[in-house]
């Protein structure tokens, strides 16, 4: 336990205390304790920047699509691969699916680079060999979402759907037993038994997902970015990464890290929000 | 009782785990080892210090002044340095020199972390001192309202994009190349080029290139541009040469037409366009007939020449176009590099011995006097170069075999544009260690009438912050509605942009005028 907490104070708790930078005109030579305080200002920038309404609508956009969108799959897929009754089929699915967890976004980008290049990507060779033109896929604003969403499913669904297949281990046979002989077929038993049952560890990981709701991938991102997709593409870590760390002049700590965070207080909120409603209508809840 | 012995002992345990980390992060990365006054050591890019490392005149040098300097690596990339040095000065961890750029001195130094070596300079650097004398816009650029120097901005020289082509594929498809001299004749040659290479392979496109396509505003006299009078444009480094353009500027609008008419006839290649291709895309489209012609680094035609050009197609062939003009025959002046550079500056520890200044500025200063001159620029008398019956300077040895030596090998290398030391530029040496190809299209082109001059500006702490949060969020912007208007997702209409003008100075665009040319004011003309 003591190494436990002590790497929590000194990575999770006490890097907390560094936020309040945001609150000076930090500078690297003088310290948190030798910094100008200047109060609200950085927040008050924050509300004033005529960009943060675009890069907050493109983060919670991409956020709102990966809750929607890439949560319930893992749901669905472990529902399904726990009704494989042959053991190896149902063993190197799930190896299968969680394998993409282990692959670096470089990696990743880079084959989706490859898949959908227009110049030799085998899903333009497709469309040019079908009569279409080909399509710059990594290029389109529009694609840029659904190529995110597609990206984050195949790297986590494989990894979620273990938690859920792991609960799924634990529900009591007996209840499946009661439900045979009340006449329930496999799908009944699927939607009345597994599913609830399971139903705590749905909501664990909802509201981890609500949590982690502003903390899009930004290596992800990154490596997909180029100026055709700015409009849906930038959003609050790569503005502020470029404010801190890409800075063309001095970086504006203090700026990046009040924008930081303002995202963490709304992340933080809406956690508590989903705790209170799973509370209510699910009667199970985090804290 | 039992509950706060266990905290106490909690507390303890976590400090102590603390400090054996902090002392752990404190790395010590003086110049240990180096005898006080004989050296010193410093950060610095790390693909500077490996080609530091690769040069026999830089060996000379230190054998010569007796000092040695001890390299502490750095990233690879630039910002990650900068980042790195404010992460060094958090730690207390700052070796005896760092390279740096002049918002972190300008800032750190009155703060304490650099050491103002406007004293040491006149004590221990009689040449550097001359030179600061002679080149008053460098004394002050380097030089804060109290007279104090935190920082020595490195010298560059000063050269321009070159507009390189497959002469072997332009003769194919019967283009004359001396006939281009408007951009209108240029476009007609890329219709030409696309006609003969595109009619059988979907994946040609005569012009092509890497990192941003917005490169061209110069050709059509929309460069972001500074003086007295006005500010046009991001005008700050990374923004001088090759992103640079105004959209204010009335002949945007022409710029954003031609590259449209480009784009649709598929003279240029839309994945550039779009910012999806990368560096090593451009290179084997321009090596495997998938390009004829790019406007970018000035050696870049020679880099083809030699790296497989040749063997993938027997006739290959590189040259260098002469720069456009306009309707009337007057050059279109082309952006130029900076002659002195405000993102590679050496600044100096405060907190090393006055030995260890001694150290580094006599290490520079040997630089700037004649002998330091000659051995940065042309090598040792007799071993790279030899004095003509003129009295100048020839080189004896062999640029190509020379450069091609294997990474990590010995070699006379004079490629002033790399920072190595902060030392000034001989600008004929620069250009004649290049093969023919680029030393004769550099004594054609690099003339007064083809160079519009670059600024260094310097800001004020407040400035320089607001202008970065401005050009995070306004160039990214321009950027990307340029794009959509070259690729037609955005109709180009005098009223569509119009509207984009109007927004982007809404984000913050007429402000970044504003500060560069307070700064501007400032520093060039009070």
């Amino acid at each position: 336990m003591i190494p436990g907490f002590a790497m929590l104070v000194l990575f999770k708790i006490g890097p907390v205390f560094a936020m309040v930078i945001s609150l000076q005109d930090y500078s690297a030579a003088q310290g948190v304790l030798g910094s100008r305080w200047v109060a609200l200002d950085n927040y008050i920038r924050v509300f004033k920047d005529p960009y943060i309404l675009t890069i907050v609508k493109n983060t919670l956009i991409l956020a709102v699509l990966s809750i929607v969108v890439v949560f319930p799959l893992p749901i669905i897929f472990s529902l399904f691969l726990n009704e494989v009754r042959r053991k190896w089929v149902h063993s190197a699915v799930q190896a299968l699916s969680f394998l993409p967890y282990f692959i670096s976004a470089a990696v990743m980008v880079s084959i989706t680079y490859t898949l959908l290049s227009p110049s030799y990507g085998i899903v333009n060779e497709v469309i040019v060999a079908c009569g279409g033109t080909a399509i710059n896929f990594m290029a389109k604003p529009s694609w840029f979402r659904p190529i995110y969403v597609i990206l984050e499913i195949w790297q986590t669904f494989g990894y979620s759907s273990i938690i859920y297949l792991a609960s799924m281990t634990a529900i009591d046979l007996e209840i499946y037993e009661a439900a045979e002989v009340d006449g329930a077929n496999r799908w009944s038993k699927m939607v009345h038994v597994t599913l609830p049952s399971i139903l705590p560890s749905v909501i664990v990981m909802l509201i981890i997902s609500v949590g982690n709701i502003f903390t899009v991938n930004l290596d992800r991102i990154l490596l997909m970015y180029n100026p055709s997709v700015y409009p849906t593409a930038d959003v609050i870590q790569t503005y502020v990464y470029r404010i801190a760390f890409q800075s063309t002049g001095f970086p504006d700590y203090s700026y990046g890290t009040s924008v930081n965070v303002l995202k963490s207080l709304i992340a933080f909120a809406l956690v508590v929000g989903v705790n209170k409603l799973a509370a209510k209508f699910a009667e199970t809840r985090l804290f | 009782m039992k509950m706060l012995k266990r905290v106490v002992m909690l507390t303890l345990v976590a400090a102590s785990v603390g400090a054996v980390l902090l002392t752990g992060c404190q790395g010590g990365q003086g110049a240990a080892g180096i005898k006080s006054g004989k050296g010193y050591s410093m950060f610095m890019r790390s693909t500077y210090i490996d080609w530091i490392k690769e040069l026999k005149w830089y060996d000379e040098a230190e054998k010569r002044t007796g000092i040695h300097v001890e390299y502490v690596r750095g990233p690879e990339e630039f910002a990650d340095c900068y980042s790195e040095v404010d992460q060094r000065i958090i730690s207390k961890n700052l070796p005896d020199a760092v390279m740096t750029k002049l918002t972190q001195t300008n800032v750190y130094g009155p703060q304490g972390v650099f050491a103002n070596l406007a004293p040491y300079i006149k004590k221990y650097a009689p040449n550097l001192q001359a030179y600061i004398d002679a080149n008053p816009d460098y004394r002050k650029l380097v030089t804060s309202p109290d007279g104090a120097i935190y920082g020595l901005c490195k010298e560059t020289p000063i050269f321009a994009d070159f507009i390189g082509y497959r002469a072997d594929q332009f003769a194919k498809a019967g283009v004359d190349a001396s006939k281009i001299k408007t951009v209108e004749d240029f476009t007609d040659a890329l219709r030409a080029l696309k006609k003969h290479f595109g009619k059988d392979n979907r994946n040609y496109y005569p012009l092509c290139g890497r990192d941003s396509v917005l490169r061209f505003a110069a050709w059509f006299g929309c460069a972001s541009s500074i003086s007295a009078e006005k500010s046009g444009g991001v005008y700050i480094n990374g923004h001088y040469k090759d992103g640079s353009f105004d959209i204010m500027n009335e002949d945007a609008y022409a710029m954003m037409q031609t590259m449209n008419q480009w784009y649709a006839e598929g003279l240029i290649n839309p994945e550039w366009v779009a910012g999806t291709t990368s560096e090593a895309d451009w290179e084997s489209a321009m090596l495997n007939g998938n390009g004829s012609v790019f406007y970018d680094y000035y050696n870049r035609a020679e880099w083809f020449m030699e790296n497989g050009g040749p063997n993938s197609d027997p006739d290959y062939k590189m040259a260098v176009l002469d720069f456009l003009e306009d309707g009337k025959g007057n050059p279109m002046k082309v952006t130029t590099s900076l002659k002195y550079n405000d993102e590679v500056v050496t600044a100096v520890n405060a907190k090393v011995s006055e030995a260890t200044i001694k150290a580094i500025l006599k290490f520079i200063d040997y630089f700037y006097g004649k002998d330091g001159i000659i051995l940065a620029n042309y090598g040792v008398e007799g071993q790279s170069f030899k004095l003509a019956a003129d009295g100048s300077k020839e080189f004896i040895v062999d640029y190509a075999k020379e450069e091609a030596a294997a990474a990590g090998d010995k070699r006379w290398s004079f490629l002033s544009d790399r920072l190595t030391v902060c030392k000034p530029v001989d600008n004929v040496a620069f250009f004649k260690w290049n093969a023919p190809l680029i030393s004769e299209a550099a004594g054609r082109l690099l003339v007064d009438k083809n160079l519009l001059k670059s600024y260094t500006l310097k800001f004020s702490e407040a400035d320089s912050k607001e202008l970065s949060n401005l050009v995070a969020s306004v160039y990214a912007a321009e950027t990307a509605g340029m794009v959509t208007f070259i690729n037609g997702s955005s109709k180009l209409t005098p009223k569509s942009w119009a509207a984009f003008q109007d927004t982007m100075n809404k984000k913050g665009l007429r402000r970044i005028e504003e500060i560069q040319h307070e700064a501007f004011v400032t520093t060039y003309t009070k």
